[in-house]
């Protein structure tokens, strides 16, 4: 037993937080809500740092890392209300990468009925994630718990997860898109109408797919909720009121101290849920498998509740301030309830562990 | 980061479990904090440290095996998971112990710490006093030094375990002239120390689980003394350091509590309308295990815990009480019902265990110092 992030791990998300400082500023964010365009060069950017091919193996010319990685920089992402596709994309690559190295994804589902279907498709599926992971296309994929496709008018193609056991893959122009307009401004939650038949099936794990996009927003959910906290911190040293700092007030300090110890017992959990889907081969599938869900349930249901209480809390310790769209804080804001809202909200999870206690 | 146990780990844990199996007493103690409840739980300190179970993260010239964090951790939760009877000695092995590595003479060492280990002497902590509660610096007890002893005057109050105990750890004030935070020296007192009296009243469960302690005139020896005269104060919170984080509360215990709520829903509510409830509890005293394993790795490379121990004091005390009062609220008509009633759940275990419960966000510093720790040492709010 190691719980220990490693220095290399730590030094990537390191690197991938000062190109989101330099380049997903708060006020990217606002021009990016505000155009309704993405932030210019920014996805080249993470592409070119290798965060598109994290679940990509090295051979492939990818980093050959896992989902404990995935986690570090979706907590990066969500500290800096990255308004990209990064969960969704990067849940896709994982699925083409699976299918494509049956060792990579979860064994249990690499059925004989699957492995039939792949063959339909298979002489396109690695120009396709060869592209993904050199940013020349986005993939987004539905989860098993939704009927959208978030950022779905960004997506060149859809990983659709049509029953629980496979998914299937179509470009953009061969599907129909009824695309929404979310609080959160740039996720677009897209409807997608489509035929599936023979031809579009690749096979693929939805469980397993849910699981990581799972991890990937308790992490955004983490990474958000921080950056809540960190903002308020300061808001509150700095604004006077009845003579002296808001931030000395035992009220305001309990509301904030209650935010960090939800954010701090969350933490170590999406790590361990992230670690227990990297090993899940690993470890013996048949004992562990159930475990595996439920490090995910409770590092989601967990993450969820810290981002809701810091959305809240923020709020409540800025007052009228935060209460606009003038002020940055409701990018962060609406991301909390969004991605405490996605691939399984609280609730969902709860059910999920209670279901396998 | 591998969250697989090695194999020695896992060996670890199998010797753990099957010395348990083997010893754990067929029928529950009576509460140690009854005469005879506290004794008997002194002789299963006696039977576990015969075997080197009852400190086996100490030292082994000390009674311990000198195993790692992690492994003390495995050991807690097979212990917590068999049903083992609680410990009598918690106050001295988690809150003392650590006080003593760290501020203890040799000579205090050997002979303190192998009769704690071995159950023959068990502490109480006298800190508390009628005046000097969350404001401890204010406390007022005097010891004055005299020759080779301290005369001590004053009052302690909320002794936990202080109507049996054979021992007191104090922190009293030895420079009459002194205010707050100086002139407070740490100070052992021998329960049988002549001057000293306890006064034992009830606890909220009704047992003789508190007690006050007089002190007219009553000498101690200043062997006694732990770290320097007049520093008891930066001696004392090397102890609220332990007392609030993983060494006081183990996940183990809630993991194993957490995992008996679920068995109680699964027997009395066939509706399912506690069933996120009891999932979330489940879920929280599964991230304090992460916490936990987190915080063990911190130590190992040479890591402190520091105030984050609040935060961990706070999370443990309030998923221990959230998780008490959702089983009494899943038994019903039978939540009252008290020890000794022909119709109480499991001997009222689950009342006991609420009744326990509700100490936890007072004692080891209140949650509301606790935040205020959190606040101004973690997030770097103004005092002021």
């Amino acid at each position: 037993m190691q719980f220990e992030i490693t220095s290399d791990q730590k030094l990537f998300a390191d690197t991938f937080r000062s190109l989101l400082e330099a380049k997903c500023s708060s006020d990217d964010v606002r021009k990016s809500w505000e155009e309704g365009a993405p932030i210019e060069n920014l996805w080249h950017e993470i592409s070119e740092m290798g965060a598109l091919s994290i679940f990509a193996s090295e051979a492939d010319g990818g980093l050959g890392l896992s989902e404990v990685e995935m986690a570090l920089l979706m907590e990066e992402a969500g500290r800096a209300a990255l308004p990209e596709p990064f969960l969704e994309h990067t849940v896709a690559v994982s699925i083409l990468a699976s299918i494509l190295s049956p060792s990579l994804g979860n064994s249990n589902s690499t059925k004989k009925s699957g492995d039939k279907i792949i063959k339909n498709q298979i002489a396109e599926l690695p120009e396709i994630f060869e592209k993904a992971i050199s940013e020349e296309i986005i993939l987004s994929p539905t989860n098993i718990n939704s009927e959208y496709v978030a950022y779905g008018n960004r997506a060149d193609f859809f990983l659709l997860a049509h029953r629980p056991d496979h998914f299937h893959l179509l470009e953009k122009d061969a599907v129909t898109l009824h695309t929404q307009k979310s609080i959160d401004e740039p996720r677009n939650p897209t409807k997608v109408e489509y035929d599936p038949s023979k031809e579009t099936a690749v096979g693929g794990d939805p469980a397993l797919a849910f699981n990581r996009g799972a991890v990937g927003a308790a992490a955004i959910c983490l990474g958000t909720a921080q950056k809540l906290l960190d903002t308020t911190v300061e808001y509150v040293k700095e604004r006077k009121q009845f003579g002296t700092s808001v931030g000395t007030q035992q009220a305001v300090k309990h509301h904030l101290a209650n935010v960090a110890i939800s954010i701090e017992h969350a933490r170590p959990n999406v790590y361990a849920a992230a670690w227990h889907l990297a090993c899940r081969d690993d470890l013996n599938a048949g004992e562990v498998a159930g475990e595996v869900d439920k490090a995910v349930s409770s590092a989601k249901a967990l993450a969820s509740d810290a981002a809701n209480l810091a959305a809240k809390q923020a709020l409540q310790c800025h007052g009228a301030i935060a209460y606009t769209i003038e002020n940055d804080l409701n990018f962060w804001m609406k991301q909390a309830w969004v991605a405490a809202n996605s691939w399984g909200n609280s609730a969902f999870h709860l059910n999920r562990i209670s279901n396998s206690l | 980061m591998n969250l697989k146990f090695t194999a020695e780990e896992n060996k670890f844990r199998e010797e753990v479990r099957e010395w348990l199996g083997k010893n754990i007493p067929a029928e529950p103690l009576p509460s140690l904090d009854t005469a005879e409840g506290f004794e008997l739980h002194r002789e299963w300190e006696k039977k576990l440290f015969a075997d080197g179970w009852s400190v086996p993260n100490w030292p082994k010239e000390f009674g311990g095996r000198d195993c790692s964090i992690t492994e003390w951790l495995i050991f807690e939760e097979e212990y917590w998971a068999s049903n083992a009877p609680g410990r009598v000695n918690t106050n001295g092995i988690s809150l003392l112990a650590p006080t003593i590595f760290q501020f203890g003479t040799d000579e205090q060492q050997q002979r303190i710490l192998p009769k704690m280990a071995s159950g023959e002497e068990i502490w109480a902590q006298a800190w508390s006093e009628p005046n000097a509660g969350s404001d401890l610096a204010s406390l007022s007890t005097k010891a004055i030094a005299d020759g080779d002893w301290f005369i001590l005057n004053g009052q302690k109050t909320w002794c936990s375990r202080g109507a049996f105990a054979d021992w007191l750890f104090c922190i009293v004030r030895t420079d009459p002239e002194s205010e707050r935070h100086h002139g407070l020296s740490y100070l052992l007192v021998p329960a049988d120390t002549e001057g000293m009296e306890r006064r034992v009243f009830g606890r909220l469960d009704g047992r003789p689980a508190f007690s006050e302690i007089f002190f007219t005139d009553a000498k101690v020896h200043k062997s006694n003394l732990l770290g320097e005269a007049g520093q008891g104060w930066a001696v004392a919170m090397a102890t609220t350091s332990s007392e609030r984080g993983l060494n006081l509360r183990a996940p183990g215990r809630f993991m194993a509590a957490a995992d008996k709520l679920a068995e109680l829903e699964k027997e009395l509510s066939a509706s399912g309308q506690y069933s996120k409830q009891v999932a979330n509890i489940w879920a929280k005293s599964r991230a304090y295990r992460w916490v936990c394993f987190s915080a063990a790795a911190k130590l190992a490379s040479g890591g402190e815990l520091g105030s984050t121990a609040s935060m961990m004091k706070v999370f443990w005390s309030e998923l221990d009480l959230e998780l008490c009062a959702l089983a009494l609220e899943m038994l019903g008509d039978r939540a009252e019902l008290m020890e000794g009633s022909p119709d109480a759940y499991n001997n009222s275990s689950w009342l006991d265990d609420y009744l326990f419960a509700l100490a936890g966000p007072i004692y080891a510093g209140t949650n509301e110092i606790q935040r205020n720790i959190i606040a101004e040492r973690v997030l770097g709010l103004p005092r002021k």
